[in-house]
């Protein structure tokens, strides 16, 4: 059984602010399939080698979801790594930002793959040197150092960002702190691998509100930089739409031209919002235990919620998301009242009949019960039957689907001889034909009795 | 009350008009902040009506109410064509409303009518930074959202 008021207190409405270290496993299509179109035709552009980098600028009011479109692409796009970059809270520092990032999301794996595809490919590191030279080299060797036994503890170390100026002398710069060195790094990556990159850029008014137009110039310049000099990326800019104007009227003319056009995302309609809410939900009926037909595939939600959240939100998806945590806090305490009362009502009903068949006859009893209903199996030496008590009447058009799939279940898993019903309808098909007898609840004690008697 | 003063302020002309109280410097500079009045060259509290406030006096006075939703939408789409590029989708409100100013349609009704459209999906609208700028020129939507500052022909 299913303890009730651990459910009831769970809002699936509850997060309404996507975070990038929190999956969001929903994806509703139409909000997000112009921006993720553009995405898409920039990869094949990348992929195709027309062009080595794009700086593409995603916008939208706050709440219209622009982090949750990071994992919209980490989840639909297949072909490319996808790496979130927050943005970084020191503009002289923005390479060692991204190659940090990189690593992060790519883990000892991207190292590794880095150092092995290298190592495969060249063979020695003087072999890599002419398609490395400057700066690049000495970010191979610590690659090289990766697959020597004797180094490459210490060269995983260099590589991951630790200062081990007292443990060798083999690496006297440090990624960390040398921004070029950080930047050599970066493109060495972005060469070597095998998948172009969609670095996720969120929240690029950050430092233009914290700092001033002057640091936002300044990060703006070292991507136009970045978008020069490496190659085989993307960069998304996720932006408030409302400052959108200003962060590119700030930028050189440089920076502008090499900026596409910005995609929009999408608010919700009326019909994504039903769509969310019935992606929400699913999770949230499971663990009631139920299947909720058409009509009431939004339970404990209605059309008129739907609407009243479009209504309060005009389409602003956190919103709307936020007005459905509303309505969801607002039907718990009924709703835990008419689920306590069907459990009382279920368990009581399900150790009278236990009693009864103890009293009666020598029977033994398996009660299984849910928040759908209880179903009591009654065996004896002549024969099988199965007693079901569907859910309350208040509860019934909720649990009905649920009550009918798990007696289903129940009939095509175990052989019973005879079914009873205590206090409602079944249709004939779902017994196979066998014999139903019916009682009302105020029969329990005196005909359910008597039928108990006479098996 | 802003009605009246814009009147007495358009009748004054170039003169101006000298805010002797406190509300009045108040109601004034609200006004001003509308980009409606401007305080005279040199002075600090002598108000003249701008180009922007003669407009907004001829929509007050002589409003055009009986503007059709069709008609509304097809000035509002040169408007949003005339001020928007692609590098800049999401035009301001002020801007469209300013650019609509010779329609003469009272502010509640374009408010209304904006609002609209956005609801069935034919514009969007994008919320401003603060609702301050709702004196400015935006839409206050009464609810969740904030004041909508900017729109789009795409929804």
């Amino acid at each position: 059984m299913t303890h009730v008021a651990s459910l009831v207190l769970e809002n699936p409405f509850h997060n309404f602010t996507a975070r990038s270290d929190t999956p969001e496993f929903f994806n509703l299509n139409r909000p997000n399939k112009e921006a993720l179109k553009h995405v898409m035709r920039f990869m094949e552009i990348i992929r195709k080698k027309k062009r080595k980098s794009v700086l593409l600028p995603i916008i939208a009011e706050a709440g219209y979801g622009k982090t949750h479109f990071y994992w919209v692409l980490r989840e639909t796009i297949k072909d490319a790594y996808v790496v979130y970059i927050p943005v970084p809270t020191n503009p002289n520092r923005v390479y060692s930002h991204f190659y940090f990032e990189t690593i992060k999301a790519g883990g000892v794996h991207l190292l590794e793959y880095i150092s092995d595809t290298l190592t495969q490919k060249y063979q020695k590191v003087e072999h890599a040197a002419v398609d490395f030279s400057g700066m690049g080299n000495i970010v191979i060797e610590g690659f090289f150092a990766l697959k020597d036994p004797k180094q490459s503890k210490i060269a995983l170390k260099w590589l991951t960002g630790f200062d081990i100026d007292e443990e060798t002398t083999n690496f006297k710069r440090t990624i960390m702190d040398d921004e070029e060195l950080a930047f050599a790094a970066l493109k060495v990556i972005l060469k070597v691998i095998d998948k172009p990159i969609i670095f996720f850029v969120d929240e690029l008014e950050s430092l233009f509100i914290a700092l001033g137009p002057e640091a936002e110039l300044q990060f703006l310049e070292t991507l136009k930089k970045m978008h020069n000099e490496a190659s085989n990326f993307i960069l998304c800019l996720a932006c408030l739409a409302t400052l959108w104007d200003k962060i590119l009227d700030l930028s050189s003319t440089a920076v502008q031209s090499r900026i596409e056009p910005p995609v929009v995302l999408k608010r919700f309609r009326k019909n994504d919002i039903q769509n969310y809410c019935n992606q929400m939900l699913q999770d949230f009926h499971q663990k009631f235990e139920i299947l909720p037909s058409d009509q009431k595939s939004l339970w404990p939600l209605g059309k008129a919620d739907i609407e009243s959240a479009y209504a309060y939100s005009h389409g602003n998806p956190r919103e709307a998301i936020k007005w459905l945590a509303g309505c969801i806090e607002e039907r718990k305490g009924p709703l835990l009242e008419n689920l306590k009362k069907n459990q009382k009502f279920l368990t009581r009903t399900g150790k009278a009949i236990k009693v009864l068949a103890d009293q009666t006859k020598d029977f033994s009893t398996g009660i299984l019960q849910k928040n759908h209903g209880a179903f009591i199996s009654l065996s004896s030496s002549e024969k099988r039957i199965l007693v079901t008590v569907p859910p309350l009447e208040s509860m019934d058009e909720v649990f009905h689907n649920s009550y009918e799939s798990e007696l289903k279940s129940i009939m095509t898993t175990e052989e019973y001889d005879e079914i009873v019903l205590i206090g409602s309808f079944l249709e004939k098909e779902e017994t196979k034909d066998l014999k139903v007898t019916q009682f009302s609840i105020e029969d329990l004690d005196t005909k359910f009795q008597e039928f108990l008697d006479q098996s | 009350m802003e009605t009246s003063y814009l009147q007495i302020l358009h009748f004054l002309g170039k003169s101006g008009y000298y805010a002797r109280t406190e509300a009045e410097k108040d109601l004034l500079q609200g006004l001003a902040d509308k980009g409606y009045v401007r305080t005279k060259p040199g002075t600090k509290n002598i108000f003249q009506i701008t180009t922007d406030g003669e407009n907004n006096l001829s929509r007050e006075m002589n409003p055009n109410t009986a503007i059709g939703d069709q008609e509304f939408l097809t000035y509002l789409k040169s408007a949003y064509n005339e001020l928007a590029n692609p590098m800049k989708p999401l035009v301001k409100i002020p801007d469209i409303r300013r650019k609509l100013s010779d329609k003469r349609i009272p502010d509640s009704l374009f408010n209304k009518k904006v609002l609209d459209l956005h609801d069935k999906g034919v514009i969007t609208l994008q919320t401003a930074l603060s609702k301050s700028h709702a004196i400015h020129g935006g839409i206050d939507s009464n609810t969740g959202t904030g004041v909508f500052y900017f729109m789009m022909f795409e929804a």
